[in-house]
C-alpha cells in the first residue's frame, strides 16, 4: 500500500471514529477487585491540639490512606514534617485551627477558639517522619515561634501512639 | 458549544483527531449526552431494596440508556488492605436496557433493585446513554450497602476515584438532635443535601459533580454555640480518617447560622445555600464578600476579596475585566475590603438567599483553578479558554 493511500485510508478512519465518542467509564472493564481507597499510600498521621500554651501532639499512627491535599499553600499554619536528620520530608498548610468564622459574626462575638485540633496525613512510604514543625503565619498563636513536635512513632509501629 | 466540544475530543479521543472529527461531523450528534444519575436510599440495610435513577439530555435525541450494576464483598486482605472482591452469585453486569424510539431530546428512567444487597456490600453502578449519533457518556459511582465493617472509616455514600483526587467530604450528625437518634433520617437528609444541593451547584453540578466524594460517620459530632463560642468537634474516626478531607456536621437548628473552622463547618437541609457557601470558605479557601466581624483573606490564586482597591484593580486587569468593577465590601477594625467583581453578579459568598446561587467570576475560577490542581486536563491554553468563557470574558 502506498504511503498516499496508507494516509487516505488512516484519514478516513480517523474521520469515522471521530464522529462518535464516549464519554465515561467502560462496563466492559470493571475490575472483579475493587480498593476502597484507590491510590492509598502508606500516610503518617498526625493530631495536633493548639491552645494558648501552643501545639502538642494529640496521636499519630502509620496506616495506608490518602495524604492530606497540599493545593492551598498559602494558609495559616504551615506544618512541615522531617526525619529524624531534620531533613524535609513533607510540607502542608491548612486554617488555623483556633479561628472561626461565621455569617453576621458581630464585634463583640469575635472570638477565639480556646482550643483547635488540627490532623495532618503525610506520605511516609518508608516511615521516616520523626518529628512535625509547626509555624503559625496568621491568627491565634502567630505570635509564638515556630514549635517542633516530635510523634513519638517507632520505625515499625502501626496504629495509634498515646 | 464549540469550546466544549474541543475540550471533550481532546480529553478522550486526542487533539488531531478531533480537529478532523469536528470538521467532518456535526457538533450535536458528536457531543455524548449530558446525564445525572442518582440512587437511593443511601447506605441502604440489609437487603433493602434500592432506586437507581437518571436524567439524561441531548439535543440530537437520546436513543438507549443501560444500567450496570456491580457487588462487591467487602473484605480485608492479608496487606490489611480494605477491597470489595466480586461476590460470588451476586449482582454483575446489565441490569436493564431502555430502548428510546423515537429518541427523545430529554429522557429519564430508574431501576428497583428490589432484592437489596447482603451486609458488607460495596456496589458499583453505570448508567450508560446512547444518543443518535451513536456518542455515550457514562457514569458510575460506588456506595456502602448493608452492615458497614469498617467502624473505625466513614462510611462511602458516593464514591468514584482516588481520594488523592477527590474532595472527600464526611457528614456528621449534630450529637444534640432527637432526629438523628435514627441514622435513616439523616441518610435522608443527606439525599437532599447531596441531590438538591452541592450537586445543583455551578462549582460542583455536571462534570464536576466527579470531583467530590460523599461519606457519613455512624458516629455523632458536638456543635458548640453557646457564649460567643462556635465550634464543631468531630469524632475521632473522621478526624483521624484515611481519607476525610473536610466534614460537615449536619443539623436541622431553626434560625441556626451556618459557619466554618478551618476544613470543617455546619450543613442544614433547611439551609442548601448557605451549606454549599460554608464549603466556599473550607474547601477553596474563599473568603466572604461581605462583612461578617472576622473578615479573612481569601486564599491565592484567585482571591474574592482583598485589603487593597490597587490589589483588586490589578488582579481585574490581569485577568481582562474592567478595572473599575471593584466594589468595596466594607471596614472593620480600621482594615477595609473590596472585591474583584461587580456586587450585581450575586456571587453565593456574598449574598444572602434562599436560593441557591452561583459562585461567580472570580470565584468560579478559583474553584476551577482548585480541580485543575486535583486532577489537571488538557492543555494549558484551552483550560484558560474555558476559564474564560465560563466566566463571561471570552
Amino acid at each position: 500500500m502506498s504511503v498516499s493511500r496508507l494516509a487516505a485510508t488512516s484519514l478516513v478512519a480517523l474521520l469515522l471514529l471521530s464522529c462518535k465518542i464516549s464519554v465515561g467509564p467502560n462496563p466492559k472493564h470493571v475490575p472483579r477487585e475493587q480498593a476502597l481507597i484507590p491510590g492509598a499510600v502508606p500516610v503518617t498521621l498526625a493530631t495536633l491540639e493548639a491552645s494558648d500554651a501552643g501545639y502538642k501532639l494529640s496521636s499519630a499512627k502509620h496506616f495506608l490512606g490518602s495524604p492530606t491535599p497540599t493545593i492551598l499553600k498559602d494558609l495559616p499554619v504551615l506544618i512541615t514534617a522531617h526525619d529524624e536528620n531534620g531533613k524535609l520530608v513533607g510540607s502542608v498548610s491548612v486554617f488555623n485551627p483556633r479561628e472561626g468564622h461565621s455569617l453576621g459574626t458581630t464585634p463583640e462575638r469575635q472570638f477565639t477558639l480556646p482550643t483547635g485540633t488540627v490532623t495532618v496525613r503525610f506520605e511516609d512510604p518508608k516511615k521516616k517522619v520523626r518529628f512535625v514543625t509547626v509555624t503559625v503565619r496568621s491568627g491565634p498563636n502567630s505570635d509564638q515561634p515556630p514549635t517542633r513536635i516530635s510523634l513519638g512513632l517507632p520505625a515499625d509501629s502501626f496504629g495509634i501512639v498515646p | 458549544m464549540v469550546v466544549q466540544s474541543i475540550s471533550v475530543c481532546w480529553r478522550w479521543i486526542g487533539f488531531f483527531v478531533c480537529l478532523i472529527g469536528l470538521g467532518a461531523c456535526s457538533s450535536d450528534m458528536v457531543l455524548p449526552p449530558t446525564i445525572t444519575t442518582s440512587y437511593g436510599p443511601l447506605h441502604p440495610g440489609n437487603e433493602k431494596s434500592v432506586t437507581f435513577l437518571v436524567e439524561a439530555e441531548d439535543p440530537a435525541g437520546i436513543t438507549s440508556i443501560e444500567l450496570f450494576v456491580y457487588e462487591y464483598a467487602l473484605t480485608e486482605d492479608e496487606d490489611g488492605m480494605r477491597v470489595g472482591k466480586a461476590r460470588e452469585g451476586g449482582q454483575w453486569g446489565s441490569v436493564q436496557t431502555w430502548s428510546i424510539s423515537p429518541p427523545k431530546v430529554e429522557a429519564s428512567v430508574s431501576y428497583t433493585h428490589a432484592a437489596g444487597f447482603p451486609p458488607e456490600s460495596y456496589v458499583r453502578y453505570i448508567f450508560v446513554v446512547e444518543n443518535s449519533g451513536k456518542s455515550k457518556r457514562s457514569e458510575e459511582w460506588l456506595f456502602a450497602a448493608g452492615d458497614w465493617p469498617f467502624l473505625d472509616t466513614p462510611v462511602p455514600i458516593l464514591a468514584n476515584g482516588p481520594p488523592g483526587k477527590r474532595v472527600n467530604l464526611t457528614f456528621v450528625a449534630d450529637e444534640d438532635e432527637a432526629a438523628y437518634e435514627d441514622a435513616a433520617t439523616l441518610l435522608e437528609d443527606l439525599e437532599v443535601l447531596i441531590f438538591d444541593g452541592y450537586h445543583t451547584n455551578n462549582a460542583i453540578e455536571g462534570d464536576r459533580r466527579r470531583y467530590w466524594q460523599f461519606y457519613y460517620s455512624p458516629e455523632k459530632g458536638h456543635i458548640d454555640n453557646s457564649g460567643g463560642i462556635q465550634e464543631l468537634t468531630l469524632p475521632d474516626t473522621v478526624k483521624e480518617s484515611q481519607i476525610s478531607t473536610h466534614a460537615a456536621i449536619v443539623h436541622k437548628r431553626i434560625g441556626f447560622i451556618n459557619f466554618a473552622v478551618g476544613e470543617r463547618f455546619s450543613a442544614d437541609v433547611g439551609s442548601l445555600r448557605a451549606s454549599v457557601h460554608e464549603a466556599g470558605h473550607a474547601v477553596f479557601g474563599l473568603g466572604d464578600e461581605y462583612i461578617v466581624g472576622l473578615q479573612r483573606v481569601s486564599s491565592a490564586p484567585h482571591h474574592n476579596n482583598f485589603t487593597s482597591e490597587e490589589d483588586a484593580k490589578k488582579y481585574n486587569e490581569e485577568n481582562g475585566w474592567d478595572d473599575d468593577e471593584v466594589p468595596k465590601i466594607g471596614c472593620e477594625f480600621g482594615k477595609c475590603w473590596w472585591k474583584p467583581e461587580p456586587s450585581e453578579l450575586q456571587c453565593i459568598m456574598a449574598v444572602q438567599s434562599d436560593e441557591m446561587l452561583a459562585f461567580e467570576r472570580s470565584c468560579i475560577r478559583r474553584v476551577n483553578w482548585y480541580y485543575e490542581q486535583l486532577e489537571p486536563s488538557g492543555p494549558r491554553w484551552l483550560r484558560k479558554r474555558l476559564d474564560r468563557v465560563e466566566s463571561g470574558n471570552p
